[in-house]
């Protein structure tokens, strides 16, 4: 369990160097008193300071209302069903007290208030979750920090319309160490559920989940952003989020796509989640070409976890997309892919599943790893050999975290033929579950490396290694099972699957297979669907 | 099902009681009811196929759904049925035993896990092999079918365009129609001027519901049809032109006129004048699959059914 912690803390640290999603600046205003937060509607945003808040035309930034009282410390605001609900706080004295502040959207008057009092920590946000309300109390590890306190106190309520309180959550110590010594400042509730949550001062915000088991906020992702923290604002009316920078006191409103990836990469070191990951082998072969740009594209638009891709040299030394050793079967052209030079490669279609030709070419490796960057996970076969000429390209596409590589290997062989990536990519072990020494082979490698995944084979439904699938899973490993041919899984196969999705599926599923290889993506995924393990 | 449902169901039957005419396989006459006729999914097509109408186009798969399943297989006439797909195409040829069994190339190796000539194989030994998928994978659970196993799963459920038959296999293709009761589902296809398959087939021409091939290059396209309506009145052509301004589009938009239905084939450029299956992806259907009905198309084979099925039901254009 320790071990799986540090792993998930590895994993969850590595995110702040990987940013997936992306964003496009869409507007930037001047706003002189931007230096709290600031909340949006429609029309209008609202920027905010100790004590005054300043309503402003989206078009124009010209200012339409503006309110200024006797708070100390307004936090930040957010707009719910006409009105703003501003977080205000004591900071910074101690001991910390709280209040929401109401106001009327149209008219920037004051409605009402709702107090805390001393509560659980300083009120620094606020926003609605269906009916409810989530407020973020934190504590800060400076002048106004309260005895025996510190940034890990901080903590995220779920209260009904009354703001009475009816669940909690920490924040992961992964993050309060990255923040210290001060906390979240600002938050939002993004329209898949999830939180977008930003720091005191830093150009970044996260993305955060609300754990399935448990107390703990699932860190997501760390996107770099030109805000410089406090209270930011989803704008359901453009999806995209509204900042602001305090040195040059501007908001400025970002258009934001979120990667699937963090969440892939989280699944894919925990298999103890319900989600069952779908591979597709080949791509989406079926409605394009196999290993085409086409088949990955369609992978991506179907939400899959992962594509399997093949990978060969050509006679210059460049990876490229092929299956076979020979182009004859899937290209206009023949002969060894070996013997070809990209140029010639390049000269030749790609044939579809009935042999015609297609529009589609031969991808490298390069520019399928682009279209998949951010995207969706790979699991790259045929190259372990000739991975010191495919290392290079992950890293200048930016993709080396998206990559699971495999091989049918012991922990010995593995360790003097990838010693020098081991550390920087996924491996997953390739098992027969025939072979006489399985057992040892998958004991090795629990003990010495731990691998995220290994890929069983078992010719017969009976094998006894099946039933230690669970104990696999349990000890942090996914199970990888390809339903691609009968003599791959005892049986259990894509194309009996079309009949009784469920008595293949399902039996792998029940025999704790967590990772599917499939020839029929799409077929799975409704399956996950409707079996809610999707 | 609700009262307005059934009132349509059986308004539909009688009007389609009055306007149908071609054979029947599954109504039945009693002494005691004047009209009993429960047209087949077949009967409906045919229906259609020959009554042409310019708001109705016919799906034709191509080599069942082999996207699917491996292409020829049963499971991929299945899926089409599945569909609701109108024709399915499927290439026929002879073993060494002199069986037809549904194969597109003339070697097992492409499409199985065999090798060699399918006319060095007897049907035994093409039997033990394992269709491929449509990635290679030699080890699907689909073996070959043969025409037989073909028309028995069709029946009433589908009609089936055989290819390769030209020709060459006709006679017996009619053996195994006849020995189904299927013979009025199959539609037959050749390439030939209507003298050299008389004289090839002479009556049996007459038998079969023969579908003309009309390439891009045949010459002169206006004689080779003409003479097919003439003798035989063809319910469908298989219309082939590479330009929109070849004649053969020409010909294919006046055959609605003759009584004759016009099928365009959009599997690749030179068939169509480049409105492919592809491009309707690409560009959307109404560029190519529009452009095909538009330009009076009353059956379009392609290779992405379900799409195009769709494409025609979101228009009104597919019952």
């Amino acid at each position: 369990m320790k071990y799986l912690l540090i792993v998930l803390f590895l994993t969850l640290g590595s995110c702040v160097l990987f940013s997936q999603s992306s964003h496009r600046e869409v507007s930037r205003y001047e706003a002189p008193n931007a230096s709290q937060a600031v909340a949006v509607d429609s029309l209008y945003f609202y920027t905010i300071s100790n004590s005054i808040i300043i309503k402003r035309l989206k078009t124009t930034g010209e200012v339409v209302a503006k309110w200024k009282g006797p708070l100390k410390h307004l936090n930040s605001g957010a707009v719910i069903n006409g009105k703003l609900y501003c977080a205000n706080t004591n900071y910074p004295r101690v001991p910390m007290a709280s209040s929401i502040e109401i106001f009327d959207c149209a008219t920037l008057r004051h409605l009402s208030s709702h107090s805390f009092g001393h509560y659980i920590g300083s009120l620094t946000w606020i926003d609605r979750i269906e009916d409810d309300y989530l407020l973020m109390f934190v504590h800060y590890e400076n002048e106004a920090m309260e005895r025996q306190k510190g940034v890990a106190y901080s903590t995220l309520i779920r209260t009904d319309k009354e703001f009475r309180r009816k669940a909690g959550w920490t924040l992961p110590l992964s993050l309060t160490e990255h923040l210290k010594p001060t906390s979240i400042s600002g938050g939002t509730v993004l329209p898949d559920g999830r939180l977008l949550l930003s720091p005191h001062h830093f150009e970044e915000v996260f993305v955060f989940d609300f754990p399935k088991f448990g107390y703990e906020l699932e860190w997501i992702e760390t996107i770099s952003v030109p805000f410089q923290g406090q209270g930011i604002a989803f704008d359901h009316s453009s999806n995209s989020v509204w900042g602001m920078r305090r040195d040059t006191r501007e908001v400025i409103q970002l258009e934001m796509v979120f990667s699937p990836v963090p969440v892939l990469l989280k699944d894919l070191h925990d298999p103890s989640q319900i989600n069952v990951m779908v591979a597709a082998h080949r791509g989406d072969w079926r409605n394009a070409p196999e290993n085409s740009l086409q088949a990955i594209q369609n992978c991506i638009d179907m939400g899959l976890d992962m594509v399997e891709l093949d990978v060969r040299l050509t006679k210059d030394g460049i990876p490229v997309l092929m299956h076979d050793e020979t182009i004859d079967r899937t290209t206009t052209g023949n002969g060894f892919v070996k013997d070809k030079t990209l140029a010639e490669l390049n000269l030749l279609s790609l044939r579809n599943g009935a042999n015609r030709p297609t529009i589609h070419r031969i991808p490298t490796l390069e520019e399928a790893l682009l279209t998949a960057r951010g995207k969706i996970l790979i699991n790259l076969d045929k190259c372990y050999g000739i991975f010191n000429s495919i290392y290079p390209i992950l890293e200048k596409t930016g993709t080396t975290h998206q990559i699971l590589m495999k091989g049918k290997v012991t922990p010995q062989q593995l360790k003097s033929d990838f010693g020098p990536w081991l550390d920087k990519i996924l491996f997953m072990p390739i098992v027969d579950l025939e072979h006489p020494d399985a057992s040892t082979i998958i004991k090795q490698f629990q003990k010495e490396m731990k691998p995220v995944a290994f890929e069983l084979i078992f010719k017969n439904k009976n094998n006894p290694l099946i039933k230690t699938f669970s104990e696999i899973r349990q000890s942090g490993t996914h199970v990888w099972v390809n339903t691609l041919w009968e003599s791959l899984n005892g049986g259990y196969e894509d194309d009996r699957a079309v009949q009784d999705p469920e008595g293949i599926y399902g039996w792998l599923i029940d025999h704790d297979v967590t990772i599917i290889q499939t020839d029929r993506p799409h077929l799975l995924l409704n399956h996950l669907k409707t079996q809610q393990l999707k | 099902m609700n009262p307005k449902c059934l009132g349509a169901l059986l308004l539909s039957i009688i009007v389609y009681g009055c306007f149908y005419s071609g054979p029947t396989t599954a109504g039945k006459k009693t002494d005691n009811h004047s009209i009993t006729i429960l047209p087949t999914r077949v009967d409906t097509i045919l229906h259609h196929l020959n009554n042409p109408d310019k708001n109705n186009v016919l799906v034709v798969s191509h080599r069942g759904d082999w996207r699917y399943a491996p292409e020829n297989s049963l499971m991929a006439i299945q899926r089409c049925i599945d569909l609701g797909v109108d024709i399915v195409e499927i290439d026929v040829r002879l073993t060494k035993d002199s069986q037809l069994v549904a194969m597109h190339d003339l070697t097992v190796d492409r499409t199985t896990n065999g090798h060699g000539l399918l006319s060095d194989l007897s049907l035994s030994e093409v039997k033990t092999l394992r269709l491929k998928n449509g990635c290679g994978v030699r080890h699907s659970l689909q073996s070959v079918p043969t025409l037989k196993e073909v028309m028995l799963l069709a029946k009433d459920k589908i009609v089936v365009n055989l290819d390769k038959t030209e020709g060459k296999t006709l006679r017996e293709a009619w053996v195994v129609l006849k020995e189904t009761g299927t013979q009025h589902q199959a539609i037959l296809k050749g390439n030939d001027p209507l003298s050299v398959m008389r004289s090839k087939y002479g009556d049996l021409l007459d038998s079969v519901i023969y579908m003309p091939k009309v390439w891009f290059d045949t010459n002169p396209p206006h004689e080779y049809v003409e003479d097919y309506i003439d003798a035989l009145h063809p319910p469908v052509f298989e219309m082939l032109f590479d330009i929109a301004d070849s004649p053969v589009l020409q010909i294919a938009k006046t055959l609605n006129e003759k009584g004759s239905a016009f099928m365009a084939i959009a599997l690749w450029d030179d068939l169509c004048a480049g409105h492919t299956d592809e491009v309707a992806l690409l560009r959307g259907p109404d560029v190519s699959w529009g452009w095909l009905v538009k330009n009076k198309a009353n059956a379009i084979m392609t290779d992405r059914p379900e799409e195009l099925l769709k494409y025609l039901r979101e228009n009104g254009l597919h019952r």
